[in-house]
């Protein structure tokens, strides 16, 4: 994970609109870059930096909606506002769908296109939080032996450890030291505590 | 009409046969003059009624490029509210210095000029008029005419491309005529590549001496090219390929073209697409095609 400073990623393909958009994120504190062209976006951003794009809909070559489906194709998840000179509603519902945060009508009103990128930002950060937890969660899943994931899947399910034993023709007390290996390999003190582990490995 | 004064020539009273026979011509040069008058009339009316169409036309081309003018207008816009709040913002931090400060309000008009000028060529168009020929450089009415183009053009992810021969002769046409034609057939040529794949689709605009005493403009797309059933149609008024077009662009374009002693015409390229030409005469001299 890149631990480089959040930032706002503007693609519009005005100058004069992307250099006062970045005076704009400038004046709320905000780290900017400006790029003329989803594809210039697309050469110079690093998969995984974190922030958030400012994304005109309507740009010659590439355009917004599809430099949004490209980035979900990359499993780039950086929330998209979006920024469009008309009232297109069908296009708007479609970047929504989209997972689009939101869409605002050029000119745009500072205040409040603020406050969304605000929102993108925090709703990014959490999500690479999210992320980063459930990657070391499927890390430390990946370090159990198959008979220990076949034995952790049941104690999930809600068997008792005579039952997983009668189950699987083991000893009780082989399922048992399993069963500790497990909780030590996934870093679990108790039974919801692994559970938990689990549910996240399986989300984001 | 209908009086006719009769001069004596001879020193006797009119005979009856005379006068048939004046009565009849003065009858049938009143027809005649009747019959001249109508014509007259009508053709004023032909010519009113063609410099409507030639304003209508116009202001439909325009109109279907009016999504596109939209966009090009707000652009400005969106900077200048941009730049406004966000000078604002910093001068109530005082975050700001006076440099900057009268950077962001040289940006601001320099926008706002952008936005006005957009708007005066478009009023250009649009405006209703006489039509009036003067000496016109070819390529100054292509550069006066391609900013709207090609803004159009790049919305519709289309690239633009001039390619104008210097030091052409100079032609004597109604300026605003021949963009309107300009206009239609880049139009055309940018709809013909809706849907392509290519990264760079583009029209070019190419002018060329034809020698001698001539020029010739030719708008190449290498869109999906004509469908063959077009080529006989295609000048008639009302006939589109176009799902929302009039289908009067290339009929008026032909006949302001032929007005100004050109000729409008089409070729297939040999890989894709179609090219436009007309041709006009110029100043320096006879007009051999």
């Amino acid at each position: 994970m890149s631990k480089a400073r959040p930032t706002v990623f503007v693609v519009d393909d005005d100058p004069a609109v992307r250099e006062s958009m970045t005076l704009l994120m400038t004046s709320a504190g905000l780290a900017t870059r400006s790029f003329a062209s989803a594809c210039e976006f697309l050469a110079a951003y690093e998969d995984g930096a974190p922030g958030c794009l400012v994304l005109d809909v309507r740009m010659p070559g590439m355009s917004g909606l599809e430099l949004q489906e490209e980035l979900a194709r990359r499993d780039a998840h950086l929330p998209i506002v979006f920024l469009t000179a008309y009232a297109d509603v069908p296009m708007a519902v479609s970047a929504v769908r989209a997972g689009a945060l939101d869409f605002f009508q050029k000119p745009v009103n500072a205040d409040q296109l603020l406050e969304r990128v605000r929102d993108a930002l925090g709703l990014d950060a959490e999500s690479r939080a999210r992320r980063r937890e459930s990657e070391a969660a499927r890390l430390r899943l990946a370090r159990l032996t198959s008979r220990e994931s076949e034995i952790l899947e049941l104690v999930v399910a809600g068997h008792t450890n005579k039952a997983i034993a009668k189950q699987l023709g083991l000893s009780r007390r082989t399922v048992e030291t399993h069963r500790s290996r497990i909780m030590h390999k996934t870093g679990s003190g108790s039974l919801p505590e692994l559970i938990r582990v689990v549910g996240v490995a399986g989300s984001g | 009409v209908g009086a006719v004064e009769i001069g004596y020539v001879r020193g006797h009273a009119v005979e009856a046969w005379e006068r048939d026979l004046i009565e009849a011509v003065a009858q049938r040069l009143g027809r005649y003059v009747d019959q001249v008058e109508n014509e007259q009339r009508l053709e004023r009316q032909e010519a009113e009624l063609r410099k409507r169409l030639l304003h209508l036309t116009r202001i439909t081309t325009v109109g279907e490029m009016a999504s596109s003018i939209a966009h090009e207008v707000n652009q400005p816009l969106t900077a200048i509210s941009t730049y406004a709040q966000a000078c604002r913002r910093m001068v109530d931090s005082a975050d700001i210095s006076r440099e900057q400060v009268t950077h962001v309000l040289g940006r601001i008009t320099e926008e706002a000029l952008r936005a006005g000028e957009i708007i005066r060529r478009l009023r250009d168009l649009v405006r209703r008029r006489e039509s009036e020929r003067k000496r016109w450089s070819i390529g100054a009415l292509i550069l006066q005419v391609s900013p709207l183009a090609k803004v159009d053009a790049r919305l519709h992810g289309v690239v633009l491309h001039l390619d104008l021969e210097p030091d052409l002769p100079a032609v004597v046409v109604d300026g605003v005529q021949i963009q309107q034609v300009l206009l239609n057939l880049i139009r055309n040529g940018v709809d013909a590549l809706e849907g392509q794949t290519e990264p760079e689709p583009e029209v070019v605009v190419r002018t060329r001496r034809t020698a001698p005493g001539g020029i010739r403009v030719s708008v190449s797309d290498c869109g999906c090219g004509l469908p063959d059933a077009a080529e006989e149609e295609l000048y008639q008024p009302f006939f589109t390929t176009k799902r929302d077009g009039m289908g009067m662009g290339l009929s008026i374009s032909r006949s302001i073209v032929l007005m100004h002693g050109g000729r409008l015409w089409f070729e297939r390229n040999p890989t894709r697409g179609t090219t436009f030409h007309f041709s006009l005469p110029t100043e320096e001299g006879p007009f051999n095609e």
